[in-house]
């Protein structure tokens, strides 16, 4: 029998059962989902136009019209965005416009809601593994509680607040709706993608937690323990000539004279009664946990350590419309997208109708700084006190000194969850208490060191009812009742309304700390809440948890006869007008800002007799350094000792505006840091080992340099101790001119002082988190003027300012204007990713008007129909 | 069972690959070089129709969202090229793959007079 066809048959469908098996392996090969880093999976994921990241790109433009159901609304609820995607909500009540907040926000910033609540969980190590200063952000954190805080926060809300908690619970459904939306059409925001996860859904905690973290950057300040260090290396004469209770040069938010006392409260006493035991524990422990909040700063986008603010408020009387103009711009980071999310919104709160504009939280849906129809509101940082540091006597490990006992510490466990390359690996702490708090602590060469953190954030606090309350003010007195509720971060508030009053009231619950015998700490004396504590010290200071320096009891100004009030972080008032000034705060800014605003207002008044809100928007974008005409005679002296004309020439001719094309600003910004340096690094050299620790001279402030440069040249610190002569300021300053000289010939690549333009050295620095590695999430590195401590205070790296510019014009509140650093939306690839920045950095506003309704939005882009399920 | 030339399969790839696209589930593109695949004459063909099938299909999507968000796509485009070639290259694999696959599949339940004609 022939077979040989037969044969050949089976061998060609072996063959072909070969092929079948070899691509089918392949393919399974290729397409596994390996838990690797860049898997062809993951690749495929990122590359496939429908569901990678090319989708994100076609649906950074919104369709001009669109109808979304959301089940969770009982009405119709009307958006229509302007032209520069500024949402405009029309709802028929609270509920529902919080359901849409929610939409909204997620749509156009969640991943940047998912990373801020991480931040405050400690759970960053999930999504970026354990990249540099990840853990320890999320350690951290996870110590100071931030996460708990929110959650005593949740509980109070949901006990006394339930109106509130529900508006929460509706922002979280709406959130929630939208992550369900962008996962099924596969548009979940690109970093998302990147990153290979998902987000899990909202709830109202998460909305709190980003209330702790906004609390924390405004107050979680160490600066207590870099105090105590220069205390304890320089002595107290030495450190009060530095860092004095009172700066040599003060500008107060109310004039001195102008009494705010509260009733009968003992006055601190002299400084020099003071009597200060200090801590004997090493400069290692500090150093390692000043080093640990730097590394911590760089994951904490929103609020570093440089954060300011400016607001003031001018009465109708000096007006040219009778009524008052209230401005404020709060100084942020400037991150990619901004801090600030614009919402404008109409609705029906009972019978009434608000209309209300302003800026919030993405994460919170709630107005925080802006105004309704009958009053507005900005904020500065009061820069309050709200943190403080126990040391003790430990026994052993776990038990420590406190009121003639040993106390067993508490312990809480928390588990990260790392993400590596393979997966995740767990990690295992515990987290330890004492009475006072948690345990920040550190093993150095085998010792350990331990410090419990008592910072306000730990408690339940009202801030969030305060803010919600205020978009329902009939006018400044209602609005002043709310604020009895604003606990944390303490903020200065300047108020106005259509009536014409102005306020002004520091905002916040402040720690009362008492001796054991329930005495006031500070009024004995007044450098107590600056220095670390001994917790087993049996005259122990402790907070008095039911006896606060309440908001009601901060110092307040109600349509001042002077007509106006300007806050600029600097210190509220006189310890002889304020008896509880050295309890509330002590890290003012200088008083640059505020005495540039107040001279501005008053030249313009003496000058017109009025003020318009165009002289509002030139005092927000004043860039003149206070700092630099006071110094500029003296730099200009010295450049001429040591033969620099052309310098001395153009110092003189200087008008101290730090302008992009000044060469006068580059010179004395570059001059004035190595000046500061010269003066006092040499001695902080000479008493710490520590590289970080000798440059703890930065965090002195300017007015000290500038009171002893201008009152005494032969200030025992201009003396450099490193050298047989003894120097003074002149002399000092002379090397600073050459050191900056040489580095600007450096750094321009020329010897032409007309090259050196401020621009070319003061570039925004706006970044987004994973920025560092994907450069274009960042917003351009454009040139920027202003400086730290001009009124337009783009900080010295650019990396913080303005976050948002506002000026309320209460004759007419659609006259009004505002402006964010970047765009509305979150996605890189939309035209409202940075479509506001060109105009902020030149100073420029959009409207900030009012619309009653849909129809009446100015520039409509789009409209989103929200339906009832 | 009829088999088609590669102009066929590969339109019968690409309609495929673009409709399924649709699904946002890139894992079904297999299914349209699968089908396409099993409809060709030969196994070259096969290969050439689902990678081009499957690559122009991705193509297409990218134009036509070119053409609807100019401005994103285009910052899109300069900042993902990288994305882009890798996309053609992926695209290319994940056809030519899966066609393969479907060849072989055909040939196997239903084998051709010539086997694996050339």
């Amino acid at each position: 029998m022939y077979t040989g066809c037969y044969d050949e048959r089976v061998t060609l469908v072996r063959r072909e059962l070969i092929g079948l098996v070899v691509s089918f392996a392949i393919l399974v090969l290729l397409l596994f989902p390996y838990p690797v880093a860049l898997s062809p999976f993951s690749l495929y994921s990122l590359v496939d136009p429908m569901s990678g990241v090319w989708i994100n790109a076609l649906t950074a433009k919104v369709p001009a019209e669109e109808k979304i159901v959301l089940p969770g609304i009982d009405h119709e609820v009307i958006v229509v965005f302007d032209k520069y995607g500024v949402p405009h909500f029309f709802a028929e009540s609270e509920k529902d416009l919080a359901y849409a907040i929610g939409y909204i926000h997620a749509r156009d910033r969640l991943w940047q809601m998912d990373f801020l609540r991480r931040v405050v969980e400690g759970r960053l190590t999930e999504i970026f593994g354990n990249i540099s200063g990840v853990y320890e952000s999320d350690l951290l954190f996870r110590i100071v509680g931030l996460k708990r805080g929110a959650y005593e926060c949740e509980k109070l809300l949901k006990e006394k607040f339930p109106d509130l908690y529900e508006l929460l619970e509706a922002y979280s459904e709406g959130v929630n709706r939208a992550i369900e939306d962008m996962k099924l059409s596969k548009t979940l925001p690109i970093e998302f993608k990147l990153l290979r996860y998902e987000p899990e859904p909202w709830t109202p905690l998460n909305s709190l937690e980003i209330g702790r973290i906004i609390g924390w950057g405004l107050t979680g300040t160490f600066a207590d323990l870099y105090l105590y260090l220069i205390l304890q290396k320089f002595g107290i004469n030495d450190t009060l000539q530095l860092m004095p209770i009172d700066r040599y040069k003060e500008v107060y938010i109310v004039k001195p004279g102008y009494k705010v006392t509260l009733g009968n409260v003992t006055k601190p006493k002299a400084i020099s009664n003071m009597e200060l035991h200090l801590p004997d524990f090493d400069e290692k422990a500090v150093e390692e946990l000043l080093e640990w909040k730097r590394k911590t700063d760089i994951w904490f986008l929103p609020i570093k350590e440089a954060f300011a603010s400016n607001n003031w408020v001018i009465s109708g009387f000096y007006t040219n419309t009778g009524k008052p103009l209230l401005c404020n711009d709060p100084h942020l980071s400037l991150t990619v997208p901004p801090v600030w999310y614009e919402v404008h919104y109409v609705v029906k709160s009972g019978d009434e109708i608000f209309n209300v504009r302003g800026v919030t939280f993405p994460g919170i849906p709630i107005v925080i700084i802006g105004s309704n129809q009958y009053v507005g509101w900005g904020f500065t940082n009061v820069m309050a006190d709200q943190i403080d540091f126990y040391y003790y006597v430990w026994k052993n490990d776990t038990h420590y000194w406190y009121k003639d006992a040993w106390h067993k510490i508490r312990q809480v466990k928390e588990v990260f969850r790392i993400k590596t390359d393979a997966g995740f690996v767990e990690k295992v702490i515990y987290i330890n208490f004492t009475v006072h708090g948690p345990l920040l602590e550190m093993k150095i060469d085998g010792k350990r060191y331990r410090f419990a953190v008592r910072w306000m954030g730990q408690n339940a606090t009202t801030e969030a009812y305060a803010l919600w309350k205020y978009a329902h003010a009939h006018d400044i007195y209602e609005f002043l009742s709310y604020t009895n509720y604003f606990q944390m971060p303490p903020q200065n508030h300047v108020f106005a309304d259509i009536y014409g009053n102005i306020g002004w009231r520091a905002c916040g619950r402040y720690p009362n700390r008492t001796f054991p015998n329930g005495t006031n700490a500070v009024q004995f004396n007044p450098l107590i809440p600056r220095l670390p504590i001994n917790g087993s010290d049996p005259n122990v200071i402790e907070w008095n948890d039911s006896d606060w320096i309440e908001p009601w009891e901060a110092p307040q100004l109600i349509n001042p006869p002077w007509g106006y009030i300007v806050t600029a972080n600097n210190k509220a008032a006189n310890v002889s007008d304020y008896p509880y000034i050295y309890d509330i705060a002590w890290t003012w800014a200088d008083y640059y800002r505020a005495s540039r605003i107040q001279e501005l207002i008053n030249e313009t008044i003496n000058e017109k007799g009025y003020v318009t809100i165009e002289d509002m928007m030139r005092i927000q974008n004043d860039v003149l350094l206070v700092l630099a005409r006071s110094l500029k005679e003296f730099l200009a002296d010295v450049a001429g000792r040591y033969g620099y004309e052309n310098i001395k020439n153009l110092i003189e001719n200087w008008d101290c505006r730090m302008t992009i094309n000044s060469t006068a600003a580059t010179i004395f910004v570059v001059w004035y840091d190595y000046y500061k340096n010269f003066t006092f690094s040499d001695e902080f050299r000479e008493k710490f080992e520590s590289k970080d620790l000798q440059n703890l001279w930065m965090e002195l402030p300017d007015n000290t340099l500038e009171h002893f440069t201008l009152t005494n040249k032969s200030w025992k610190w201009f003396n450099d101790v490193g050298t047989k002569e003894r120097e003074n300021a002149t002399t000092i300053a002379g090397k600073a001119l050459k050191a900056a000289i040489e580095y600007l010939k450096k750094y321009f690549g020329t010897d032409d002082i007309n090259e050196w333009k401020f621009g070319k050295l003061h570039k925004l620095n706006a970044q987004h988190a994973m920025g560092s590695t994907l450069k274009w999430l960042n917003y351009p590195n454009w040139e920027a003027l202003g400086w730290s401590n001009c009124v337009n205070n783009i900080g010295r790296n650019a990396d913080h300012g303005p976050s948002w510019r506002e000026i309320l014009d209460f004759s007419d509140l659609n006259n009004s204007r505002c402006i964010i650093p970047g765009g509305q939306s979150g996605n890189p690839f939309s035209e409202h990713y940075y479509d506001q920045l060109r105009m902020w950095l030149d100073g420029e506003y959009k409207k900030m008007s009012f619309p009653a309704t849909p129809e009446e939005v100015e520039d409509a882009e789009s409209i989103i129909h929200f339906v009832p399920g | 069972m009829k088999r088609y030339g590669f102009l066929a399969c590969f339109l019968i790839t690409l309609i495929l690959a673009v409709l399924l696209e649709l699904t946002r589930i890139w894992v079904l593109l297999i299914v349209a070089g699968v089908i396409g695949g099993f409809l060709s004459k030969s196994f070259l063909r096969a290969v050439f129709a689902g990678c081009l099938g499957v690559l122009v299909c991705w193509l297409l999507y990218i134009a036509v969202f070119y053409t609807l968000n100019p401005y994103g796509m285009s910052i899109a485009l300069s900042v993902f090229s990288l994305f882009l070639g890798l996309m053609v290259v992926l695209g290319a694999v994940l056809g030519a793959l899966s066609a393969s696959l479907g060849y072989f599949l055909s040939q196997v339940l239903m084998p051709s007079e010539k086997g694996s004609g050339k």
